[in-house]
């Protein structure tokens, strides 16, 4: 059984989103600041006639709130009931990761331990697998 | 096939709720045939159904409650409980068989049973188990169509599926959103009137499309509370004990799926209540109580949220054996319980495997219910408060989010960004230069007094912690008192309020929702997403001490908006002729901005479109030039009015002495507003004298016209008059003898009729001939009138 992954860069890392949850890849125009929520949040940005909330994703490995820019990249997720846009900085292909893949033996670092649990070989490569669960729970994830 | 048997399930699903509260009302009044019709329409429908779909189980169902119905109907039975509860098992077991046939379950067959059970109080006793007494399948068709023509009459509806609803709103709300874009490039590129016209018209028509949209997700609370009565019955029966059922507020509107998250909580308090609340009818008497236990459920829209609260007046919550439970399931220590406030101690009722009952009944007591109960209201965004009067009864309050619904907002500026706010939260807007407002400061906190009042008072900029671009300083500012629905009273000033607007309310993440001060999400038409304001949220945010709930809180809510309402407030305005007055502030229903083309001169008067609705407008002489005009909305509780005013300056307390009007017809007096006099209008003469629609036609004395059948004058021309004056008028001889008044023309009736004190002969010539009987001359029409007026009131 083999899922289809999104390889996107994030932070300069190579990342895998898996697709099931993934809606679409768009660029965010105008992102409306959420005053007093949690830093990993970027704010909300309209898609279409719906409101989602941005997941400032650098923000959650280094600590340091991006500074979203008109046309950013996000790939919108939905995550628990709710939609998310996560920020990136590039998106690649899509391409199908199989459990043999999974690389055992590497583990994420340190900053990225909370948001993947395990890496796996593409393409003679290695790739981090997105947990997306953990983008939007916020500080505490960091703090576990 | 299946298009037709999925049909079929939603619709029978959907009339068992209904028929069944209605079942339960039959019983209570057995006279009431307009129930048992209805009741027996509805068995009737389904029966033919399941003929016409060869469905034999649900047929012989159906068919057997349709037999003891009929008997019901034709009077040779009465509603009894026995007999409504063997209908209500039978039409259970339909409701069971109808889900089977959705998910293709198996049912046990002892629908004999059922069956039998319930022909028992058929006199005849047919035996419908046998096959012969099933009817043709032509014979129910026919019967079938009978129906749908007699359904004809009301309005239609069709079934739709959520998920198409919810494509639809979205692409209306991306057409409003494309739309504002077009209305921007058509503003770029410089403006064409005949495009502008067209553009106006898809306009027009994409706003309503939203409204309407918007309009289909909402339900009727009512839909939910329905089942109720049938539940508590049930459980009343079984408990044998007498529980009365109230509810209140069936008509605030939820989203629908609000509505399917409530119901499981919903019912599960409602068993608790009869089942550990309301005690036995002997307990109660020795009470002191009324030996039948009442249940009151009420549910009403309060600011950004929905209340539903749940009063039963049974024995309470008894904190010590709650203590006792809760030590026993190892919940808290004893000394943990000792040193527990007693809302904390209240509060582990929702813990999980805690119960209070001191046995396990078939209806509650199983350890689960309160904690789940507490969850699925949490899921939905929701709360659950108590207040326990112990030996007197328990009251549980849900709060639930107005989520996905449509609220009245106010949008408003606050740094850079915009917010929205609940228009229901808010008790005033004023400017921060208004003489009544000043703001103090006592050790750091700010506290702003408006009209001698003291409120707390934040910025918003500060409690959001975003910076302040206003440079202007604090006189731009717009003060917004707001009243939250927890909490008290507060000021929150703003850089500047925006715009009214109607907002659809999203919830938010769960990471937004997790900082207290956002209610949710909304769109407006710019396609910038905003962030609604939580009013309470805010409150505990600035510090507002929260009133204590625990003593009726609302009450003490509203007795403050009456003392506010009693004290005599005008609002000081510039009228059209450019003269200062003030006008009581109780008369005014809000202030608006209309365009001048809805206003018209029309009918003799000045006349204003809003809201689908014609209204009069005062003080306007002449057309107002294209643009916007600023009104003020007047209403005596009734009627509505429209006052043009040229800019609304201020609202000041009346005090001190009312100075007689030379003109009292036009001002109430002249009053004192900020050192200046000004005349206070007479607000009575803006509403005298215009409105002769009275709301029951009803009510209207009948006038009765003797003429024969071909009298133009009479049916064209003194009907008409009639009519417009408020009358209710009958040329049918039959209304003769029940009319107020008798009007005719024809001399020779005049002499016969003259003893009737109701008669009013009509002349044609307007000088009296020799020897005539006492008349009206036709086409004196205020004679007529006052003519009429002098028979009623002579007669009443």
């Amino acid at each position: 059984m083999d899922s289809l992954y999104l390889i996107a860069h994030l932070n300069g890392a190579c990342v895998g989103i898996d697709s099931s949850a993934i809606e679409s890849i768009v660029h965010v125009q105008d992102v409306v600041p959420v005053p007093r929520c949690d830093p990993s949040i970027a704010g909300l940005f309209a898609l279409r006639s719906r409101v989602l909330t941005l997941v400032d994703t650098q923000y959650l490995v280094t600590g340091i709130r991006k500074q979203v820019e008109k046309g950013a990249l996000a790939v919108v997720v939905e995550i628990a009931g709710h939609q998310y846009g996560l920020l990136v900085d590039r998106v690649e292909d899509v391409v199908s990761i199989l459990p043999g893949q999974i690389e055992d033996r590497v583990k994420p670092a340190a900053e990225w331990a909370a948001l993947a649990k395990c890496t796996a070989s593409v393409d003679g490569r290695l790739v981090m697998l997105l947990d997306p669960e953990s983008l939007v729970q916020g500080q505490i994830s960091l703090a576990a | 096939m299946d298009d037709l048997l999925e049909d079929f399930i939603a619709e029978t699903r959907e009339t068992l709720e209904t028929l069944t509260s209605q079942l339960v009302q039959w019983e209570q009044n057995p006279e009431d045939r307009a129930l048992i019709d209805s009741v027996f329409r509805f068995v009737h429908t389904v029966k033919g159904s399941c003929g016409f779909l060869e469905l034999p189980r649900l047929l012989r169902l159906s068919h057997a409650a349709e037999d003891v119905l009929s008997s019901a109907r034709e009077g040779h039975l009465k509603a009894s409980t026995e007999l409504v509860s063997a209908t209500l098992a039978v039409i259970d077991r339909i409701a069971v068989l109808t889900d089977a046939l959705e998910t293709g379950g198996a049912v046990f067959d002892d629908d004999n049973d059922l069956i039998d059970t319930m022909l028992a109080f058929v006199p005849l006793n047919r035996d419908a188990t046998d096959g012969d007494d099933v009817r043709p399948l032509a014979e129910f068709a026919e019967e079938f169509e009978q129906d749908e023509r007699a359904a004809k009459g009301k309005a239609r509806t069709v079934r739709v599926s959520l998920n198409l609803l919810d494509k639809l709103m979205s692409g209306v709300s991306d057409m409003v959103l494309a739309r504002n874009e077009v209305s921007r490039q058509l503003r770029k590129a410089g403006l064409n009137s005949e495009i502008e016209h067209s553009f106006g018209r898809l306009s027009a028509s994409v706003a309503e499309m939203r409204d309407a949209v918007g309009m289909m997700r909402m339900q009727n609370i009512d839909r939910l509370f329905s089942s109720l009565p049938r539940l508590l019955r049930d459980i009343s029966l079984e408990l044998d004990k007498e529980i009365e059922l109230r509810i209140d507020g069936s008509e605030v509107e939820v989203d629908r799926e609000m509505v399917e998250a409530l119901r499981d909580p919903l019912t599960h308090i409602l068993r608790n209540a009869a089942d550990h609340g309301i005690e036995s009818a002997d307990e109660r008497r020795a009470a002191g109580k009324d030996p039948i236990g009442h249940i009151r459920i009420v549910a009403r829209q309060s600011g950004n949220q929905i209340l539903i609260e749940i009063i039963d007046d049974g024995r309470g919550i008894n904190l010590e054996k709650l203590g006792t439970r809760a030590v026993a399931a190892k919940i808290v220590t004893a000394a943990e319980w000792q040193k527990m406030s007693e809302r904390a101690q209240l509060n582990t009722i929702f813990t999980p495997g805690l119960s209070t009952a001191d046995h396990v009944t078939s209806i509650s007591g199983r350890g689960v219910g309160m904690d789940v109960v507490r969850t699925n209201l949490q899921a939905i965004g929701g709360s659950i408060e108590l207040e326990n009067y112990e030996g007197h009864g328990l009251k549980m309050t849900l709060r639930l989010p107005l989520t996905l619904s449509i609220i009245a907002g106010l949008s408003v500026r606050a740094g850079d960004q915009i917010f929205g706010i609940s228009r229901s939260s808010v008790v005033e807007i004023l400017s921060a230069s208004n003489a009544n407002v000043k703001v103090e400061e006592l050790g750091g906190r700010k506290i702003a007094s408006i009209r001698g009042e003291r409120y707390p008072f934040a910025l918003l900029e500060d409690v959001l912690q975003i910076g302040s671009t206003d440079t202007a300083g604090e006189d731009s500012r717009t003060f917004i008192v707001m009243r939250p629905a927890i909490g008290s009273t507060f000021v929150l000033a703003v850089t500047s309020v925006i715009d009214n607007e109607e907002l659809v309310v999203k919830p938010g993440a769960p990471l937004i929702m997790s900082t207290g001060l956002f209610a949710g999400t909304s769109l407006p038409d710019n396609g910038r997403p905003m962030l609604l304001l939580d009013a309470s949220g805010l409150a505990a945010a600035i510090g507002v001490e929260a009133i204590e709930q625990a003593d009726d809180g609302h009450r003490v809510d509203e007795g403050m908006v009456d003392s506010i309402r009693n004290r005599p407030s005008a609002l000081l305005y510039v009228a059209a002729d450019g003269r200062k007055r003030a006008i009581r502030l109780s008369t005014i229903d809000r202030m608006e901005d209309i365009e001048a083309s809805r206003i018209q001169f029309i009918g003799g008067r000045m006349r204003v479109a809003v809201e689908g609705g014609l209204f009069d407008v005062c003080d306007m002489d002449s057309r107002p030039t294209p643009g916007f005009v600023k009104m003020l909305r007047l209403t005596d509780g009734e009627s509505i009015r429209y006052l043009v005013v040229d800019d609304v300056l201020d609202i000041f307390a009346i005090e001190g002495e009312i100075v007689p009007s030379a003109q009292p017809e036009l001002h109430e007096g002249i009053i004192d507003a900020f050192g200046e006099p000004v005349e206070l209008v007479n607000v009575f003469r803006y509403f005298e004298g215009f409105d002769v629609r009275s709301g029951d036609a009803s009510k209207a004395p009948l006038c009765y016209i003797d003429c024969t059948a071909d009298s133009h004058w009479e049916r064209g021309i003194l009907a008409p008059l009639l009519s417009a004056s408020g009358y209710n008028v009958s040329f049918d001889p039959a209304d003769q003898m029940s009319a107020a008044v008798v009007l005719h023309r024809d001399a020779l009736r005049a002499s016969e009729s003259s003893n009737d004190p109701r008669a009013l002969h009509l002349r044609d010539t307007s000088h009296v001939t020799l020897n005539a009987v006492p008349s009206i001359y036709r086409y004196d029409r205020v004679g007529l009138i006052s003519a009429i007026e002098h028979k009623l009131a002579g007669r009443g």
